[in-house]
């Protein structure tokens, strides 16, 4: 029974349920279906525990970042460039314009982070309201809402990228409304698909004719019952966001360069590459290359835990 | 003669429970032996064991010997395995159109089949299989299991266990879903088969009557173990054993369960008047009502009984308020419900009651049965009325609400699906075909309940089935439907002088027990 060495993380809609399954395998009933809760982990699988460690020391780190270094990420002091990892004061460094690279590493922690769970919490709305709406509403819709996402779906990120970048100005809610933009797509298709799949079961006939509306019918009985594999993707769409900033930053497109971001930071070490700073651009690399991991690793074993999206 | 099919002194046990309990059990070549038992009794595990199908998730242990034509199957290493499986042993399922894969055509699955075993050329095979069972190759050999019908389904899953030309065959409840006149036609088939080409039939099925009309020989089962076995008719007739008494007795009950003193007047509480509705599938339009008029009148209990495909469930939805017809009106409580605004019409459906075929898929899988019920009494549960309450009217503990409805037994749940259709107190139950797929004890219990309820509440009841002897328990009325037109209306003790072919073909197809006292 494989309900019974799972933890459950997030019994989002299930309120008669015992809200925390891992100390009580005796309640999960003979015969019961995995997957009645939005999410659930894998408990024995020491590395999930670890990536999610991981992805929450980041994110302490970040909203900790004034008390865990003394400097500015902006200031520039001008007796301390260039200065290599494990100079004293500055652990990782400063840059040629006198940045401490740490503090630029926690600073730049919280403008990326936070963009990628705005950007992922957005897009997954988005998602979800769109494929809602195409799946319950007139056919036309259903077609618009297709239609937008094979545009958009076939157009290169960057391109759209750019032209909302040119329209909007360079600004943090530029790159949260470029990822949304150029991401809601496949949430869209597969809330559309699962909310399709849900009405046409006999639970949801047998809601109709209890008198419900259809809203209600909609909010008890298909949402629940299409969030699992929305949940999923959801994780994917933060390690996704992540990506999507650094890449528009690095590219000059997405962050204002006077605010730090990993991406941003990448950008500024571009002229390093060659030089032989490399911990200008390792560091950020680093955070990066380890989160999206982290997120990837956590957003898999949701999957798995659900096995219906993949 | 050796047997096909020898199985002694077989255990099965899942973690924490035996099952099967040393059963032994022979097949003869030619012979058809039925296995007969409640659900829950070990049938389809004893089954799978002879083909070792068994979920290796479940983590199943099977001891004992199980012998096919002298060789034992439990001894056999994997690739052996596959040699007997297919070609020395067919197996149909339950559920034939489950059983075959929707993507790929009939044609391509003898292929498969054949094919897997060298036997040379499956359009061939198939073909002569397909003939054998009634069907023409050439219709539906490129056709997907999801453009058959049920019965072409479970013909199409006959041909192909039987493809090989194995030495047994087991249909394991293979017509369980099927109307009384094509299941006839699918054991008439099985049963000739077996006599034409010596084949033994191992013939797995909870209903007694079928056992008696299509099997030789009768082993009776209860809690893994057989109780009693025999010529068929010799163990119908004089059963014997307590457990097969208490069955066969259940099984020649047909008389009417006691109906209330008095009905009480009033116009009808629902009512279809010249409705029509119009299915369009994937290139193919059904009329599967055509012009019925129907009505319920308060207290009164209607069976709409008719073959698959008569327009038996189309009507459930229609009446229920649920699906609109392309013409005519449905009037319930002299209201015309789609004229109604969406809002009063939500209303009306709460005055009826509704209960699936199958319940565990009519309730939400992440809901307990407690907020099952809890869902339908909405408003009410302020106002005195509990989920307990609920729960002991139809008969179940009220400790059950903390369970899941998969957790239960089929009669279980088909009760939790009663609380649910009565806890906004209607004046008129729909039953879509409650009882099939229920052994015959449960399916007892299930129709005195309903029996009961209509005593004492005065509730309506429209009870759509296929069997005539459940027609004749629950119903004052039947109502025979053909094609989406009714066919015949009559009172249900007048059902075996009907006249209407339709009635007549269905009559003769349903397996009686004999009534007399032994």
């Amino acid at each position: 029974m494989p309900s019974t060495d799972r933890l459950t993380t997030s019994p989002t809609t299930d309120t008669g349920a015992p809200a925390s399954g891992d100390g009580a395998p005796g309640k999960t009933v003979a015969g019961a279906r995995p997957g009645f809760y939005a999410l659930r982990l894998p408990v024995r699988r020491p590395g999930v525990w670890a990536v999610a460690a991981v992805l929450a020391l980041l994110a302490l780190a970040a909203l900790c970042a004034p008390l865990l270094t003394p400097y500015d990420p902006l200031a520039t002091n001008t007796d301390a460039t260039g200065l290599p990892p494990g100079s004293p004061g500055h652990p990782l460094g400063t840059d040629l314009l006198g940045h401490d690279l740490l503090a630029r590493l926690l600073y730049g922690a919280r403008t990326s982070l936070l963009v990628g769970l705005i950007a992922a919490v957005i897009t997954v709305l988005a998602g979800v309201l769109l494929g809602g709406l195409a799946a319950a509403g007139p056919r036309w819709l259903d077609g618009l809402v297709a239609r937008v996402a094979d545009v958009l779906l076939s157009l290169p990120m960057l391109i759209v990228v750019t032209a909302l970048a040119a329209l909007l100005g360079r600004s943090l809610g530029t790159v949260v409304l470029a990822v949304a933009v150029t991401s809601w797509m496949p949430v869209a298709l597969v809330a559309r698909a699962e909310l399709i799949s849900q009405r046409e079961r006999l639970y949801v006939r047998a809601a109709h004719a209890l008198g419900l509306s259809r809203g209600q019918v909609l909010v008890r009985h298909l949402l629940p019952g299409a969030l699992p594999p929305i949940a999923s993707i959801a994780a994917f769409e933060v390690g996704h966001a992540i990506l999507t900033e650094s890449t528009l930053s690095f590219f000059g497109l997405g962050i204002p360069p006077n605010r730090p971001s990993w991406g941003n930071l990448l950008t500024e070490a571009q002229a390093h590459l060659l030089t032989g700073e490399w911990y200008t651009v390792a560091f950020p690399a680093a955070c990066i290359v380890v989160t999206i991991l982290a997120v990837n690793v956590l957003a898999s074993a949701v999957a798995s835990g659900e096995g219906r999206a993949w | 003669m050796s047997d096909a099919l020898k199985i002694e002194d077989l255990t099965v046990a899942v973690p924490g429970r035996t099952v099967v309990d040393g059963l032994s059990l022979a097949v003869a070549p030619g012979r058809v032996v039925a296995l007969v038992g409640p659900s829950g009794s070990g049938k389809s595990l004893t089954a799978r064991s002879v083909l070792r199908l068994h979920d290796p998730e479940h983590r199943v242990t099977v001891t004992g010997r199980i012998l096919i034509g002298g060789t034992d199957v439990l001894a056999l290493g994997r690739r052996a395995l596959r040699e007997v499986r297919g070609r020395r042993v067919g197996y149909a399922f339950q559920d034939a159109a489950a059983s075959l894969n929707p993507t790929v055509t009939v044609g391509r699955h003898f292929t498969e089949t054949v094919r897997a075993h060298d036997a040379g050329d499956p359009r061939e095979l198939g073909a002569a299989a397909l003939q054998r069972c009634g069907l023409e190759a050439g219709q539906v050999w490129d056709a997907r299991p999801y453009e058959l019908s049920g019965g072409q389904a479970q013909r199409v899953a006959l041909a192909l266990a039987t493809v090989l030309e194995p030495d047994l065959l087991i249909a394991d409840e293979v017509t369980t879903a099927l109307d009384p006149v094509t299941q006839a036609e699918v054991l008439d088939t099985v049963r000739a088969q077996a006599a034409e080409r010596g084949r033994a039939v191992l013939l797995i099925t909870h209903d007694l009557a079928v056992a008696g009309r299509w099997a030789d020989e009768v082993a009776v089962l209860s809690g893994g173990r057989i109780v009693e076995q025999g010529p068929s008719a010799e163990v119908l007739a004089a059963p014997r054993a307590a457990f097969t008494r208490e069955l066969v007795a259940a099984a020649r009950l047909d008389t009417a369960l006691e109906a209330p003193a008095e009905v009480p007047d009033g116009g009808p509480l629902l009512e279809t008047r010249d409705v029509r509705r119009v299915l369009r599938g994937k290139g193919r339009v059904t009329r599967a009502l055509d012009g019925v008029d129907f009505a319920v009148r308060p207290g009164e209990s209607v069976a709409v009984v008719g073959r698959s495909g008569s327009g038996k469930s189309t009507l459930v939805g229609v009446l229920a308020a649920l699906d609109r017809p392309d013409a005519g009106q449905v009037v319930a409580a002299g209201r015309d419900v789609w004229g109604l605004r969406d809002r009063e019409r939500r209303e009306l459906r709460r005055g009826s009651g509704l209960v699936f075929q199958d319940a565990l898929a009519s309730f939400d899988p992440r809901y307990t049965v407690g907020k099952v019920v809890a869902e339908a009494l909405g408003r009410r549960a302020s106002k005195g009325t509990d989920v307990g309450e609920l729960l002991e009217r139809v008969g179940l503990d009220p400790a059950m609400a903390d369970r899941r409805p998969a957790s239960l037994s089929g009669g279980e749940r088909q009760r939790v699906a009663l609380a649910r259709a009565l806890a906004a107190g209607p004046r008129v139950l729909i039953a879509d075909e409650p009882t099939t797929g229920l052994d015959v004890l449960a399916q007892e219990r299930v129709l005195a309940l309903l029996a009961e309820l209509r005593r004492d509440t005065g509730l309506a009841i429209v009870f759509v089935t296929h069997d005539l002897r459940v027609a004749r328990r629950i119903a004052d009325r039947a109502v025979v439907l053909a094609a989406g037109r009714i066919a015949e209306e009559l009172p249900v003790t007048a059902l075996a002088g009907a006249r209407h072919p339709e009635t007549r073909a269905l009559l003769a197809a349903t397996p009686a027990m004999a009534t007399g006292v032994q």
